[in-house]
């Protein structure tokens, strides 16, 4: 061989492969038309983009991706969501009627949990006037001395009331001392505790302790799934959860965690009546610190929930420009999902 | 095989280039991200100008409620209340009526209603002879200047304005009007006649079916 041959060797090879390293960031980053039979074929191996293979975890990592299929199909033939939540959900409207899910304790949100007795007391007209104050002195000595003097659903209430003034001040120990007494008066119903639970998970996921305060609203969920502040923390938290590297690649609990996110969105749908106040929890979710790409599928779900297609498809779109590359497998198929919802959108007109 | 300047200089060029659009590219994927990000974080303002948050707010919110004339801003005695309504006594109906000095409340405990303990309804009717009497006449720069410091000490509290407003006021709650937009904290504002002469206060059930006002936390 002649230099010169050599030399053009060598400038072919180098050529082709900066066209290789172009070519293959170029084509990872196309998405499969929608129609495409070509996914989950081939076993994934070594640089395949992942939405070309089947992962050999795919068992329960397709849980999640049946699961969205179904939903987003149930989702968009139907003009009215939430019926078609309704009905999924098994969600009976009749409980509906004596509850008040925005409630901010167990008790303005179900009737019947005190007794006459204990409403028609001196204790009781404390309380109301402890609540019409503005006195922060007043309100804990008041509260204070009801925790003393009375026992049962009195005291617990105190405590529980003393615990949220202090939250609100930012006096985070002192709030947990006062939840920590709360939850050792014996009651008779495990339901009226779920506040106390609830303000917990608050205060753990405050402190990073993401995977008590996970543990904590499962047990609030279990008990009230009227509570819409639970799941409205639920979803802060699950998502929160989501944003670490080990939890995302996971894909039984990345999917699991994913269901429960949307799932809480879905139930928040059902129970805000007023869908202004549903959109503004949409909104409040743009603020969320985390994977963006998850951020951007919940806000963009919301949107659907609520009807509005132009918002869903702004949020969905956001997802259009990512890189599937490097993804877990449960964001490819968030990626997946959004962009067959986003051309299903496109061929009905919305 | 003779190895020739210009040869390694070729080589060389190409690998720097080769370098450079690696390094490109990297950039390039990662300000997509950026940009991502940047057009999620576009919030919009949903509620006249008002940022406004949802949150979670046991006690009835941290309010403050004034009685707004044209000449005084007088300030709604709660502590005064609370005390009164402790000292006096229920009706058969678990109503407690009674006067503070700047005039006179009707405060009904709710008996009947079984959810949470402290549900209470409040009606207050200022008496404004007795709070012309009480309380000296104020410019209208003056109550400007004491809006804006509670203004200042509403949003370090975390607390709401809440004005009752007479007729006689509506000129000086018109100026203040634009400020308190302004300054983004929530306020409410009621409007006061000598025949709806009464400022309702209350924590009640229909409260949590929709947010009528939204609070700071």
């Amino acid at each position: 061989m002649t230099d010169a041959k050599i030399e053009y060797l060598k400038f072919v090879i180098v050529l082709a492969s900066i066209l290789l390293f172009v070519g293959m960031i170029w084509c990872d980053n196309r998405h499969p038309p929608p129609s495409s039979n070509e996914t989950a074929t081939q076993p994934c191996e070594g640089l395949m983009p992942a939405w070309k293979c089947q992962s050999n975890q795919s068992k329960q990592g397709s849980n999640l991706e049946e699961w969205l299929s179904q939903r987003l199909t149930d989702l968009t033939t139907e003009v009215d969501p939430v019926a078609k939540l309704t009905q999924l959900h098994n969600y009976s409207g009749q409980n509906q009627e004596n509850t008040a899910p925005l409630g901010d304790t167990v008790f303005m949100r179900y009737p019947s949990s005190f007794s006459q007795k204990e409403l028609a007391g001196e204790t009781a007209k404390l309380f109301k006037v402890v609540t019409l104050s503005n006195d922060i002195q007043f309100k804990i000595n008041s509260l204070e001395s009801i925790a003393k003097e009375q026992t049962g659903l009195l005291r617990y209430r105190a405590l529980l009331e003393l615990a949220q003034l202090h939250l609100r001040n930012k006096e985070y120990s002192v709030a947990q001392k006062f939840l920590r007494q709360a939850l050792e008066v014996p009651l008779t119903e495990n339901k009226w505790k779920v506040d106390s639970y609830f303000l917990q998970a608050y205060l753990y996921l405050e402190e990073n302790q993401v995977e008590q305060a996970i543990t904590g609203l499962n047990k609030v969920l279990a008990e009230d799934k009227n509570y819409v502040y639970a799941y409205w923390l639920y979803i802060r938290a699950l998502h929160a959860q989501l944003s670490k590297k080990d939890v995302l690649f996971s894909e039984q609990i990345c999917g699991q965690h994913l269901k429960g996110l949307l799932e809480s969105i879905e139930y928040t749908r059902l129970l805000v009546k007023d869908k202004n106040v549903f959109l503004r929890q949409a909104e409040i979710m743009k603020e969320l610190v985390g994977n963006i790409q998850i951020k951007s599928f919940a806000v963009g779900y919301s949107y659907l929930l609520a009807g509005n297609y132009v918002g869903t498809k702004k949020y969905l779109q956001l997802l259009e420009t990512a890189t599937h590359w490097g993804n877990s497998r449960c964001i490819n198929v968030l990626l997946e999902k959004s962009q067959e919802l986003l051309a299903q959108l496109k061929q009905r007109d919305l | 095989m003779k190895i020739k300047e210009s040869d390694i200089s070729f080589v060389d060029a190409i690998s720097n280039g080769l370098g450079a659009i690696i390094i490109i590219t990297l950039l390039v994927l990662f300000f997509s991200k950026y940009a991502q990000q940047a057009q999620l974080d576009d919030t919009e303002q949903t509620h006249q100008g008002i940022a406004v948050k949802i949150c979670r707010d046991i006690i009835r919110p941290w309010s403050k409620e004034y009685i707004l004339l044209s000449n005084r801003l007088i300030l709604l005695d709660k502590s005064a209340l609370g005390k009164a309504i402790l000292d006096g006594s229920e009706d058969g109906k678990g109503v407690v009526q009674g006067n503070i000095e700047e005039g006179s409340f009707i405060f009904d405990t709710y008996r009947n209603n079984s959810r949470d303990i402290n549900i209470f309804g409040l009606k207050f009717s200022p008496d404004l002879l007795a709070i012309e009497k009480k309380y000296p006449e104020l410019l209208k720069s003056d109550i400007e200047k004491t809006v804006k410091e509670l203004l200042a000490i509403a949003i370090s509290t975390h607390s709401i304005l809440f004005f009752a407003v007479y007729p006689s006021g509506m000129d000086v709650f018109a100026s203040l009007y634009p400020q308190l937009l302004k300054n983004k904290v929530p306020f409410q504002a009621i409007y006061l006649t000598t025949e709806q002469n009464f400022i309702d206060l209350q924590r009640d059930p229909s409260q949590f079916q929709k947010f009528e006002i939204e609070y700071y936390c």
